[in-house]
């Protein structure tokens, strides 16, 4: 599935060969050879990624936990899921 | 449970086994930690300046200078003794291997620590003393401050990343009995690298439960972690839902845990 059908109910599943580390404070991203320092918001949201749950939980889940209107945190979601897509670190399951 | 282990130092001293100048001698293992059986071991460190020499001893090879720790082992009042002699500059090169600047330099440096070596680290942690509480109390303090954790978690989430991509393989491949295995191997080193993170030191399987229960860490409960642990979910006709799902778990646990 390609990101072209992302949408607010699309289930995104971090890919299996990704590799996370969390250094001092700072989530990396390994995949393809690079190596991505990923927002504090976009660690969040990447540790909300398992599989199950559809872009629209995981943003209402980013609004909760900054205190957020949730239809913004919901549009970066896609927008971060669009990136993550591009970079090959994420696909989508449905 | 008994946790003064001082009489223990004049029971050294009648046996010839306490050199004079020790700078300090503790209890390790699972009797320090309370996790004894009555068949247990119970297992001392004791530190020295000068090198222990004596007939009754063997040598553990270390990379350190000189490089043999000397132990001895002998039994008394129905259980096993086991003693070894650390020189107080050895455990100096070893913090030295341990320190930020060498982690910083090479990451892979756990890669280089031997067993004994990260034996002895680990158990200053939950140690009890015999004697010379205040070596124990800077060295543990020295440890906090090293990069030693880091150093652990580090090689462990290696471990369980390329457990998962073998696991994964061999189930593209067709062989999921051999991926089931390689799965239970990532799962273990993920455990081992959240539980060091709080802590929990220990590399044997048998102690994992307690250590979990001793961690208790948020990010899974002991119900979940025992789960995975005794495979409750794996059905026979599906092995690759069990691998996914260990995957998947391996990968929370590298995004979660702090190095």
């Amino acid at each position: 599935m390609s990101d072209s059908s992302l949408n607010v109910d699309s289930v995104p599943r971090v890919r299996m060969e990704v590799r996370f580390r969390k250094v001092r404070g700072t989530v990396l991203v390994a995949a393809n050879d690079q190596t991505l320092e990923l927002t504090e918001t976009a660690a969040f949201s990447s540790g909300e990624i398992d599989g199950v749950r559809a872009v629209s939980d995981i943003g209402a889940a980013l609004a909760r936990e900054y205190e957020i209107p949730e239809e913004m945190a919901i549009d970066d979601t896609v927008s971060l899921i669009a990136d993550l897509i591009a970079d090959d670190i994420v696909e989508l399951v449905a | 449970m008994n946790t003064d282990f001082t009489y223990c130092g004049a029971v050294l001293e009648d046996l010839g086994l306490m050199p004079e100048g020790s700078l300090s001698t503790f209890v390790v293992g699972s009797m320090a930690r309370g996790w004894a059986s009555p068949a247990s071991d119970i297992d001392f460190v004791i530190v020295t300046t000068e090198e222990f020499s004596d007939e009754r001893a063997f040598s553990l090879d270390v990379p350190l200078d000189p490089p043999a720790v000397p132990t001895v082992a002998f039994r008394h009042e129905d259980r096993r003794w086991e003693l070894k002699y650390w020189l107080e500059s050895q455990v100096d090169q070893l913090f030295d291997k341990i320190s930020w600047e060498a982690f910083d330099q090479d990451q892979k440096v756990g890669d280089r620590l031997t067993e004994v070596e990260v034996v002895f680290l680990e158990r200053l942690v939950t140690c009890l003393p015999v004697r010379g509480d205040d070596w124990i109390q800077r060295r543990r303090d020295q440890l906090e401050a090293s990069a030693f954790r880091s150093i652990l978690v580090m090689q462990a989430l290696t471990k369980a990343d390329e457990k998962v991509e073998t696991a994964l393989s061999q189930l593209a491949g067709d062989d999921p009995e051999s991926g089931v295995l390689s799965a239970r191997d990532a799962f273990g080193w993920a455990m081992d690298a959240l539980l060091i993170s709080h802590g929990e030191y220990g590399a044997l399987v048998k102690w994992r439960a307690r250590r979990f229960r001793a961690a208790a860490p948020k990010l899974l409960s002991f119900e979940e972690y025992w789960s995975y642990e005794t495979m409750r979910t794996y059905d026979p006709s599906k092995p690759g839902n069990w691998i996914e799902a260990v995957a998947r778990l391996c990968k929370k646990v590298s995004m979660e845990v702090e190095i």
